[in-house]
């Protein structure tokens, strides 16, 4: 679950000093859950894979080298859950955790143990936020699209304008398509566009309703 | 002595939280007027009603902390300006973005000196005062503005990751929360007339109940005393309904921040019990204002069992309670197979109604097992044959009462893997009745060393402390004597009352509040209060405990025996 698990091993101490020494440094804002999943495995010694190994081979029974990590196993839902702590130890104490339980992982209480548990958990939302400069470059594609089929509508009313017999029945046949198409990609990416795609068409409906209105005016009522 | 009870969900409400100990107190309390001020919690705990109230409530007020009513208050532009300056600082401490070096996830628990305390407490009382000049915060804090603010503290930079992640769904749910729960300060309860007449605010719960107790302490200065024998905070964590994480992030920073600021306000913090009182140091209650009152429960119907402990029949192991996976009846059961084992005359009595669709099932299930490990049997060739197990209900023809089921055995067993304060034992206790209990919760604490605790989960352990009670009559009447003379001291209802009368005492002996009294015409009234009231002498020391109760200095030094002490006999220790 972790994916830290096994570089974690090695380095669970063997005496109830180390253990709480790291315990309290979990909560500080050195190991806040933002740098703590990439600052863990860093510390780990480099020569820690022959000492795990030692380890396993000469462990008297299974979870014995980090019995924190079992806890967390047992639990993981709570822990990816939790917001903070408190709200771990909350959901220990609901499932039999006491003290003296918190006893046998090291900790002086259930706080303490659910406080490493916290930073040692890594969350699902891990990952950078959704980088900001997006934004700015959809509002200009978003300007243009809105601005297009005005524009493509100008253009066509001026060649129409400026051409005569037959250039201008090419001009008109291109103007008209040229705004369908800009009107197209205004509805399909635009302001007028819906944001679910999946939604029935009645959206579309309405906007066609609304295009054919602007082009033929209070004859269409 | 009048005193402002507040509940949340509580008190005058039929089916509210501690009603039963709330009604204890008022009752008990006789001598004292009680101003309830309660919060309803929903429109079908209103519909039911109150309890009956005793003549010592004076009057009983109510808001809803469920229904949206809108107040048409409208603010004006500086009034807006302070509300979005105020619910700006409170957003920016719930989404943990502060001027300087955040303080992500350490929580609540960083006493009650730091910065973030105080700027928690700063917003909610600039909040409370803006609406008591407007007459109500309720519209400005459903208003967008109030969404906007909270979206830019929660995109400020500092802010919890989680509180980053707040889309605008989650901060409408946060904001509607927030109006839920800050609709005290809307209230019209601090006037001179309401809670500006108490001499103390009890709060009979942490969290919203203790809200109008802080304003009306920031109002007025009335002393303010918190009894949770629930704690409040943990009960949000357990049963806060699935939600995003920045709802629920920013939810329980309010929260935790709300508790570690009644902690800190407080005069006195009482607690039910170690456990309860563990989780208020952590959220930065001084050790010194926390007092430890248990739970009071009416001994009377226990009293004819206690004192009769012959009636018991000496081969039965009885267990008592609500039916639901936590107590752990499975391993009861093996643990009563060990000891049919080595004591074959053994009966088990399960007395308890199932616990929902969830107990029923499990009821079901321990049915089952007990039916599996235990054949029928019988007293000869020619009897009816029963199980050495019986699952029974208090209340048919042969159990009348919770007393009976006690009585009818020699040794009370509880094998719960979890357990708060656990009510069975204290009532085998006052029936005199020697206890088996797994080491959860507050057992340890309840049973003293009148009884045998084991570890959870242990079913050979049970069996071998039960085994050894059931052979050995004397210890079991000596240990049942002895639990039933620590339940009439600890845990009786008189020891509760007589508990708050004193902590009533002290809170309005340390921090009195000082009135001017006016006549009818609104002007000063001299002489109203006696001159000795302004002595400039403290007449309750910082340790009043020891003034009040030894008297005068001279008296207080250690008693003079008469007589040379005399080594007491062996057997008296």
């Amino acid at each position: 679950m972790t994916g830290l698990g096994e570089l974690d091993r090695p380095e669970t101490p063997t005496s109830p000093g180390a253990r709480d020494a790291r315990s309290e440094q979990a909560p500080s804002p050195a190991a806040t859950p933002e740098t703590t999943p990439a600052a863990t495995p860093a510390t780990t010694p480099a020569s820690a894979p022959e000492v795990a190994a030692d380890r396993k081979s000469s462990a008297p029974h299974r979870g014995a080298a980090d019995p924190v990590k079992a806890l967390m196993y047992r639990h993981r839902e709570l822990c990816e859950r939790a917001v903070d702590p408190l709200e771990i130890a909350a959901g220990l104490e609901a499932h039999g955790i006491t003290d003296r339980t918190a006893a046998r992982f090291r900790h002086r209480d259930v706080f303490s143990l659910a406080e490493e548990m916290y930073a040692r958990v890594s969350r699902d939302g891990d990952a950078p936020p959704p980088s900001a400069p997006a934004a700015p470059r959809a509002r200009a594609d978003w300007a243009m699209l809105t601005l297009l089929p005005g524009t493509v509508c100008a253009t066509a009313v001026a060649a129409v304008h400026l051409t005569h017999g037959r250039s201008r029945l090419f001009a008109a046949a291109a103007g008209t398509l040229a705004v369908a198409l800009a009107l197209r990609a205004a509805l399909r990416r635009g302001p007028l566009s819906r944001p679910d795609r999946s939604a029935p068409d009645r959206a579309t409906t309405w906007t066609a309703w609304l295009v054919a209105y602007a082009v033929l005016g209070n004859g269409l009522l | 002595m009048r005193i402002g009870l507040l509940t949340e969900g509580g008190y005058p409400y039929v089916s509210g939280d501690a009603r039963l100990w709330c009604d204890r107190l008022v009752r008990g309390l006789g001598q004292h007027e009680f101003d309830v001020y309660a919060l309803s919690r929903s429109q079908h705990q209103e519909d039911e009603g109150w309890i009956p109230l005793p003549p010592n409530v004076r009057r009983v007020r109510t808001a809803p902390l469920w229904m949206a009513e809108d107040d048409e208050v409208i603010l004006g532009r500086r009034a807006r300006r302070r509300f979005t300056e105020c619910f700006g600082e409170l957003a920016a401490v719930l989404s943990g973005a502060s001027g300087g070096a955040p303080t992500a996830a350490t929580g609540p628990s960083e006493g009650t000196s730091t910065p973030e305390a105080d700027r928690f407490g700063n917003a909610l009382y600039g909040l409370a005062d803006l609406a008591r000049e407007e007459g109500g915060l309720v519209g400005a804090l459903r208003s967008e503005a109030a969404v906007r603010t909270l979206e830019r503290a929660c995109r400020a930079p500092g802010a919890h990751r989680a509180a980053r992640e707040a889309r605008v769904p989650d901060l409408l749910a946060v904001a509607a929360h927030l109006e839920r729960v800050l609709r005290p300060l809307s209230l019209d309860w601090y006037e001179d007339a309401g809670l500006g007449a108490v001499d103390l605010c009890h709060a009979a719960s942490g969290g919203p109940a203790a809200l109008p107790g802080l304003l009306a302490r920031h109002f007025t200065g009335v002393p303010l005393l918190v009894t949770e024998y629930g704690v409040r905070l943990r009960t949000h964590y357990l049963t806060a309904p699935d939600a995003p994480p920045a709802v629920r992030s920013l939810l329980a920073a309010f929260h935790g921040g709300l508790a570690a600021e009644a902690y800190a306000r407080a005069e006195v913090v009482t607690s039910g019990n170690t456990h309860a009182r563990r989780w208020q140091e952590r959220c930065g209650a001084d050790r010194e204002k926390l007092r430890t009152v248990y739970p009071g429960m009416d001994a009377r119907p226990f009293a004819e069992v206690g004192e009769s402990p012959e009636c018991a029949d000496p081969d039965t192991l009885v267990w008592v309670g609500r039916v639901e996976p936590a107590k752990d009846l499975v391993s009861l059961l093996h643990a009563f197979a060990e000891v049919r084992k080595r004591q074959p005359k053994t009966r088990l009595r399960i007395v308890g109604t199932p616990a929902g669709s969830e107990g029923t099932a499990y009821l079901g299930h321990c049915r089952t097992l007990a039916a599996q490990l235990f054949p029928d049997e019988a007293e000869g060739p020619h009897a009816d044959g029963d199980n050495p197990v019986s699952f029974e209900e208090i209340g048919g023809p042969e159990l009348p009462a919770p007393a009976d089921a006690y009585a009818s055995g020699a040794v009370t067993v509880l094998s719960s893997v979890v357990e708060g304060f656990p009510i069975s034992l204290v009532e085998a206790m006052l029936c005199g009745r020697v206890t088996v209990s797994t080491d959860v919760g507050a057992v340890v604490e309840v049973i003293g060393g009148t009884g045998l605790v084991v570890p959870p989960r242990n079913p050979r352990a049970l069996a071998e402390a039960c085994v050894a009670l059931l052979r050995d009559p004397d210890r079991r009447a000596r240990l049942g004597a002895a639990a039933r003379a620590r339940a009439l001291e600890l845990f009786t209802v008189e020891q509760n009352i007589e508990a708050f009368h004193g902590i009533y005492l002290e809170i309005v002996s340390r921090a009195p509040i000082r009135r001017v009294v006016l006549d009818e015409t609104g002007a000063p009234l001299p002489f109203a209060v006696p001159a000795e009231d302004h002595v400039p002498i403290r007449w309750a020391a910082p340790s009043p405990s020891l003034v009040t109760r030894d008297g005068p200095g001279w008296a207080t030094g250690r008693p003079v025996r008469a007589t040379t002490p005399v080594p007491a006999p062996e057997g008296a220790r």
